[in-house]
């Protein structure tokens, strides 16, 4: 009976991605990751500067961690509503807005769609699943093989991860070029040995951050700021 | 059959109009929207869709609250359970319709 997934849903997809549209989630991630191999280069070297300078970026990004949605709604509050909108988050969506997915279905609820929507959920999940599965499969594997060209492995798969959720998240081409990209420049430039790890988690962040600055600045430039607050 | 068709009858004709079809349909699929947001999606006029919102809000199918994000003024619309249930009914009444239809396109015609 399933033969495509109705506007409804497409409705449903649109605001999913509407959250990602601004890059701010992207630049939120990419922070995090940076302060985080910033936090593993520093404390490597042992000096007393170096282990604050740990200190601090392994606390920006346990903040960064703990307090993400509000750090995001705080940009977006900032940098987005005004401009296009106010939409619920993806998890809010998820949870509230498609009850039958979710087995809350009302004595009305239409038992067809109901397959329907409960098919595409999961089919979103699955995605979801098989791309984390890659890249943590990936960040795990980086730390038992010490192989320069691992680098470049693990940027075509994070790459080939991100094309497998193309459809849920906002992933530009800046990102899957940008992947192998990084992992060749990490084989190429980054020196084997402990620290490798952290280069790896910093050039990712690196690629996040790049990614998401792009995409806002982008987002500012076709989206000016309304003279008149919206009603 | 016949009572489906005769079902096109008791359609809720508050939500089968199309700008108020759009704005049920972007609600159902998210837990709450703004009305730039929707505005946006539906694109309709700052007016138009003021005027269809008050409906669906006589309607009771529609929740609409005034609130603020930080200074950013906010008027936040989301689905009601009533109005939930009702474009459920609605959806499943077009969707027998429209199934009836294909069937009917597949008959072989004269000529």
């Amino acid at each position: 009976m399933y033969s495509a997934p109705s506007s409804i849903l497409d409705a449903g997809q649109r605001a999913r991605r509407y959250w990602y549209a601004d890059g701010i989630p992207t630049l939120v991630v990419g922070l995090g990751l940076l302060m985080f191999g910033l936090s593993m280069l520093s404390a490597q070297r042992e000096t007393p500067l170096h282990i604050v300078l740990s200190f601090g970026a392994l606390g920006l990004y346990g903040a960064l961690l703990l307090r993400r949605t509000e750090t995001m709604d705080w940009l977006k509050t900032r940098l987005t509503y005004p401009r296009t909108g106010y939409v619920a988050p993806p998890v809010n969506a998820s949870n509230t807005s498609l009850p039958l997915s979710l087995g809350l279905s009302t004595a009305t609820a239409d038992e067809l769609r109901d397959e329907e929507v409960q098919l595409v959920d999961w089919e979103r999940r699955r995605r979801m699943g098989i791309a984390t599965a890659m890249v943590l499969l990936m960040h795990t594997a980086i730390m038992f093989i010490s192989n320069r060209w691992f680098f470049t492995v693990e940027g075509i798969v994070i790459a080939a991860a991100l094309w497998i959720v193309r459809k849920d998240i906002r992933v530009s081409p800046i990102l899957l070029l940008g992947c192998p990209c990084v992992g060749l420049a990490m084989t190429l430039v980054v020196p084997s040995g402990p620290d490798r790890i952290a280069y790896s988690v910093v050039g990712w962040g690196g690629l996040l951050i790049l990614d998401g600055a792009i995409a806002l600045i982008r987002y500012i430039g076709h989206n000016p700021a309304p003279k008149v607050p919206a009603a | 059959m016949t009572s489906d068709l005769q079902g096109l009858a008791t359609l809720d004709r508050i939500i089968h109009e199309p700008a108020r079809l759009m704005i049920m349909t972007v609600l159902s699929a998210v837990s709450e929207a703004d009305f730039l947001y929707l505005q946006r999606e539906c694109g309709l006029t700052q007016g138009n869709l003021s005027s269809h919102l008050a409906k669906l809000e006589d309607a009771g199918y529609v929740l609409i609250e005034k609130t603020f994000k930080g200074k950013y003024p906010l008027t936040i619309c989301s689905l009601t359970r009533k109005g939930r249930d009702s474009y459920d009914a609605y959806v499943k009444t077009i969707r027998i319709v429209s199934d009836a239809s294909s069937y009917n396109s597949r008959v072989p015609r004269k000529g």
